[in-house]
């Protein structure tokens, strides 16, 4: 039981970790929440939904159409609206509250299109035979988790070891400062939201395929990625990794020992919990978001 | 046909309540949140809990509803004072979640996803309200009480202290204003009064469910705000009836009631975008002109 426990919280922690990473990227540049992120995740899970089920496409072409678009759209949502509004002095919370004012937008129209109900996938479904009998996971859980796994080291790498990944890491420390270096920072905003939208929509085709999508799940998702990254703090990867897994364990941990019920509710408490004791999360690197 | 224009005459009193009370923290305080359709369900949880399982009456019950939402809104300003902007909204997005799973998941209390119905009406000095005129003149006579109270509030020595917090926190901590202890006041009164218009909300429908407390609730009392000019409680006012209209005229239209909602609330998304950038093009425009 004890390993099924595990196989859950590493399935969770995969979708967090990805969401997180997914969101961190182009929030470290721009300095505001952007909540219609969560537009990405669920245009994700329902561009997978019309070109897997619907097209019939296969699933690497999906992958690819689904990110490319997630990623377009993203520096689209931003054009049209936040980088209008940048230079008329909007201040954080105009830019929060337009990015609600998107995000309701897009779910509804979403849901016009497609219906309030969730759709699921019987696409990789079925168990895998190699594992013992007292241990359930599905083939697509297993795409979830190796899924998120490749394209958080890949996107680490790309930010590491690209000059362009290095730009977006520069500028994401000092943005005044790299500009003097002679970082194009338009450029370098634009290629996080990308980055950020199609990791997003990646996330949210893993979501589909994993427990299905409905208009009503993206903050639910993106909150959890958001908590994630706050408990990891704003280090490294690996402290977001962490973030993801601590937020994961509590979750599944709270499912196995009390009750299902009440996975969603530590979330709060953590997050509260964290603010509090260690509000600069596991990383413990100070920012400006917090004053104490 | 009277009985139907009553009944939009009730929706408007208990979300101008709602919004009014709302802009009590986002308007004059500065603190945008997502949480109130949490206190609103708080009130409404309370009151039909109470009064199906004691039978208790609206005394004891607004009672004990509003100082259980003032001491919930109160922890909340305590955790949301160790944060600034960013982190505030996704305490309150977290606070809401932690609301909605829990009177979906709480079973035995709550009804879970199946609701509580059969709640008693609401009864004042022994008097059963129970047409929908009565119900409309109670709503209305509390609307106006609490317009009344804001705004003398407002216009106080005291309402303008809270005016400079929400304009520039450090200045008003710099001319000895103690920040805290109002946003404290401010979280409690706010979210008191959201419990209120819970109550209402119980006692007229007689059945409740958590579907009528989502986060999509909590955005369109928030976006009721901002349309209405954050801090003008008359504006508010007109902008809920209009919100509170338009899905009524879609239906008049001839669009089915699940596409109704969904373009009015396609309709509030895109009014925050276009409004922010409105007023942000107003400011620059007002700014020109005064350096000129």
């Amino acid at each position: 039981m004890t390993y099924q426990v595990a196989i859950n919280i590493l399935l969770s922690a995969s979708l967090f970790g990805l969401i997180a990473l997914s969101f961190r990227i182009p929030y470290l540049i721009s300095g505001f929440f952007n909540l219609s992120h969560a537009l990405a995740i669920l245009l994700g899970g329902f561009f997978a939904h019309t070109l897997l089920d619907k097209v019939h496409l296969g699933f690497l072409p999906t992958v690819l159409i689904v990110v490319l678009l997630c990623s377009a759209i993203s520096v689209l949502i931003h054009q049209i609206t936040f980088e209008r509004a940048i230079p008329l002095g909007a201040e954080k919370w105009h830019l929060l509250v337009m990015s609600i004012g998107v995000y309701v937008l897009g779910q509804n129209m979403i849901a016009i299109i497609f219906g309030n109900d969730i759709l699921l996938t019987q696409f990789w479904h079925e168990v895998p035979k190699f594992l013992p009998a007292n241990l359930y996971i599905t083939n697509a859980q297993v795409m979830v988790i190796a899924g998120s796994l490749l394209s958080v080291i890949t996107c680490g790498i790309y930010l590491n070891k690209t000059k362009l990944g290095r730009e977006i890491l520069y500028a994401s420390e000092n943005k005044e400062l790299a500009e003097l270096f002679g970082v194009n920072i338009k450029k370098v905003t634009l290629m996080s939201l990308g980055i950020g939208g199609g990791l997003a929509g990646f996330a949210g085709m893993l979501i589909y395929q994993d427990s299905g999508i409905s208009p009503s799940i993206g903050f639910d998702w993106l909150l959890n990625g958001i908590v994630a990254m706050i408990l990891g703090g704003l280090g490294g990867i690996r402290f977001l990794i962490l973030g993801a897994l601590l937020l994961a364990s509590s979750q599944n941990i709270v499912a196995f020992y009390f009750d299902s019920r009440w996975m969603q509710s530590i979330t709060f408490v953590i997050l509260v919990g964290f603010l509090i004791l260690k509000p600069f999360g596991l990383s413990d690197r100070k920012i400006k978001k917090i004053a104490l | 046909m009277l009985d139907y224009i009553l009944h939009l005459s009730i929706q408007i009193c208990m979300f101008t309540i709602l919004a009014q009370s709302l802009s009590i923290l986002a308007g004059f305080c500065g603190q945008i949140s997502l949480a109130h359709a949490g206190f609103y369900a708080i009130g409404a949880y309370v009151a039909a809990i109470l009064s199906i399982t004691f039978g208790w009456s609206l005394g004891p019950i607004t009672l004990v509803a509003s100082i259980l939402a003032a001491l919930l809104g109160s922890i909340l300003a305590i955790v949301a004072n160790r944060t600034v902007d960013d982190y505030y909204i996704i305490i309150t997005m977290g606070f809401q979640f932690l609301v909605f799973s829990t009177i979906k998941n709480w079973r035995e209390l709550t009804g879970g996803a199946n609701g509580l119905n059969n709640i008693p009406p609401l009864k004042i000095v022994g008097i059963e309200i129970f047409s929908r005129l009565e119900f409309f003149a109670v709503s209305f006579i509390l609307l106006i009480f609490f317009w009344f109270a804001m705004q003398t509030f407002f216009q106080s020595r005291q309402g303008k202290r809270l005016r400079v917090i929400g304009q520039d926190e450090i200045w008003a901590q710099t001319i000895g204003i103690n920040v805290f202890r109002f946003k404290l006041i401010a979280h409690a009164v706010s979210s008191a009064l959201a419990a209120i218009a819970g109550i209402l909300y119980a006692t007229y429908s007689g059945f409740i469910d958590p579907t009528s407390f989502t986060i999509d609730e909590s955005i369109f009392i928030l976006s009721i705000v901002i349309l209405g000019g954050m801090r003008d409680l008359k504006a508010i006012f007109l902008t809920t009836i209009f919100l509170i209209l338009i899905p009524e005229v879609f239906r008049l239209i001839g669009f089915p009631d699940g596409i109704a909602s969904n373009l009015r609330q396609i309709f509030y998304g895109s009014s925050l975008i276009i409004i922010i950038l409105y007023n942000l093009s107003q400011d620059k425009v007002k700014m020109l002109k005064a350096q000129v």
